[in-house]
């Protein structure tokens, strides 16, 4: 089973459009209702609020205003599907083997401004809920510097359980290793990070490392009316490779990972 | 491994075996995996006209794969026309852990329209001095833009298929799917009401002719048309659909390709999102 998020950007509405119907036709699909929850973290525990009852076939838009109570921060609202109803209160998020298909049963996270709209075709993985630590290492920020073009980062971060955690995320310089920018995230929340005035320079990449979480990193351009708006999310490393043994491309990926959090590292804790 | 659990899987592993799984989905095996040398490629969109521009973003991927080795990376580009005919091929090469934004316009040589672009990363012969793991593979960004947008601001979308593999220092390209013999039915999990006209944009991955059926559906599911058409390998076809009217909800497809997952282009009243289904 995924999770959905609702980025928040100021002056946009942000939707979330969840489907009760697999990308491919899959035997292990049962068609039947679900349950559509929401959540968000107090720090402590789990407020979970069921949403509706969502029939086989359908599909639904959300947005914050449907929770019944909002958090302090509108970012850290989560929404889910589930087989059966929850209890009001939970102390872990479920990770249950449900709705699970190839390829991933995805969401439509949307933005829209009043003249466009612009969606990222998703899921948080329920997998990733099971990485309480983590790192996020990015070699390709969608980093947008022309003149009127302004980019934002959106990091989300989930967890199973509900402490809210705070982490640290440099924009660091590939080869030379300078650190740009050093940004404070949170987990169990979208992280909204301004990136206005970094340039990428293609004979020193900027990068994106985080040695305290996991998450999804996301690139939100837009102009200053949010007349254009642009969103697409980055990959982790192992995206650059595919076939072979899958436990030798794992331990590759993961030498390759160690090599370059080695390198960050170093200027981080300088 | 035991003799026997390995003799299981040799006998899994044979092509009328293959045929079998991936005709009845039982533990389906849709790729011909190349040799852990090769370079393996998405097969991209790529459109440049009088209103379309696009722009691919190149990492040196052996250099961050391999950081100990210094290496430059020899990409290859091959373009292909909306018929799946090669008709250009470009190499650069990238300094280590460099990148480069590549303006396609600037590289098409005076062509234009639409079709499919695959992108190989090769490292130098001397710098890989250790047998490859796995293949490296390109699933990275390409952006587009129109040139009457007010400012210009690209509009990314990721890779998201393995369809293409080169041999190092060879110029054949082939594919990494197998033909399969099943319908497979693919329904993008979104809704299509919140814009007036929207494009649907397929890519055949395949080595033969693809047969594509698109139906629309309302908000009922009622099917509301049904479109069907033949693209050839490589080859592009572009579905444009007016929904001014808002009528049409959701859109499947049906075809011999595993993952057939079009580019989503939905235009709005300043804009338009693109991204993968």
């Amino acid at each position: 089973m995924n999770y959905y998020f609702l980025p928040q950007i100021p002056y946009l509405q942000s939707t979330v459009t969840l489907a009760n119907f697999p990308p491919t036709t899959s035997s292990s699909w049962k068609s039947e209702s679900v349950y559509v929850h929401a959540t968000f973290s107090t720090g402590a525990d789990w407020k979970v609020f069921f949403i509706l009852e969502l029939t086989s076939g359908s599909t639904v838009s959300l947005c914050v205003e449907d929770l019944p109570e909002r958090p302090t921060k509108d970012s850290a609202v989560f929404f889910f599907m589930y087989p059966k109803r929850l209890p009001e209160r939970l102390d872990l998020l479920p990770i249950d083997h449900f709705m699970e298909s190839d390829p991933n049963w995805r969401g439509n996270i949307q933005l829209s401004s009043k003249t466009t709209s612009v969606s990222y075709q998703g899921e948080y993985p329920g997998f990733m809920l099971n990485i309480s630590g983590g790192t996020i290492l990015v070699f390709n920020p969608l980093i947008q510097s022309f003149p009127g073009v302004i980019t934002k980062l959106i990091v989300a971060n989930l967890v199973r359980a509900a402490e809210i955690k705070v982490g640290r995320l440099f924009v660091i310089c590939q080869i030379s290793g300078k650190i740009e920018k050093k940004f404070e995230i949170e987990t169990n929340i979208c992280n909204l990070i301004d990136l206005s005035g970094l340039k990428n320079d293609p004979k020193d990449p900027l990068c994106l490392y985080s040695p305290d979480m996991a998450g999804i990193p996301i690139f939100f351009s837009h102009d200053p009316s949010y007349r254009l708006m642009s969103l697409e999310h980055s990959y982790p490393p192992h995206e650059f490779t595919v076939f072979g043994d899958n436990a030798k491309r794992h331990g590759f990926i993961k030498e390759v990972k160690t090599h370059w959090v080695n390198s960050f590292a170093k200027n981080v804790s300088s | 491994m035991y003799p026997l659990k390995r003799f299981i899987q040799y006998l899994a592993n044979l092509r009328p075996s293959i045929k079998f799984r991936n005709l009845f989905g039982i533990l389906p095996k849709y790729y011909n995996e190349p040799p852990l040398d090769y370079s393996v490629s998405d097969l991209f969109f790529w459109r440049s006209d009088e209103i379309w521009r696009t722009r691919f973003d190149l990492l040196n991927l052996p250099s961050i794969l391999y950081p100990n080795k210094n290496i430059s990376d020899r990409v290859t580009l091959v373009f292909y026309d909306q018929q799946g005919h090669e008709f250009l091929r470009k190499q650069i090469t990238i300094p280590p852990f460099q990148t480069k934004a590549i303006r396609i316009e600037d590289i098409l040589e005076g062509n234009s329209g639409f079709g499919s672009m695959a992108c190989f990363h090769e490292a130098s012969k001397s710098s890989m001095s250790a047998p490859s793991q796995t293949c490296i593979v390109e699933r990275g960004f390409t952006a587009y833009r129109r040139v009457t947008d007010e400012i210009p601001l690209w509009s990314y979308v990721h890779g998201a298929a393995y369809v293409l593999a080169k041999p190092p220092d060879h110029e054949e390209v082939q594919t990494t799917r197998r033909n399969l013999d099943r319908k497979i039915l693919y329904q993008p999990q979104l809704s299509f009401s919140d814009c007036d006209g929207f494009d649907l944009i397929y890519i055949n991955p395949n080595n033969s002719d693809l047969a594509v059926k698109v139906r629309l559906f309302d908000n009922t599911l009622q099917v509301i048309r049904e479109e069907s058409e033949v693209i050839p390998p490589r080859g592009v076809k572009y579905f444009s659909l007016d929904n001014k009217d808002r009528t049409i909800y959701r859109v499947e497809n049906e075809s011999c390709a595993y993952m057939l997952r079009p580019f989503l282009l939905k235009y709005y009243e300043t804009h338009f999102d693109i991204f993968h289904s």
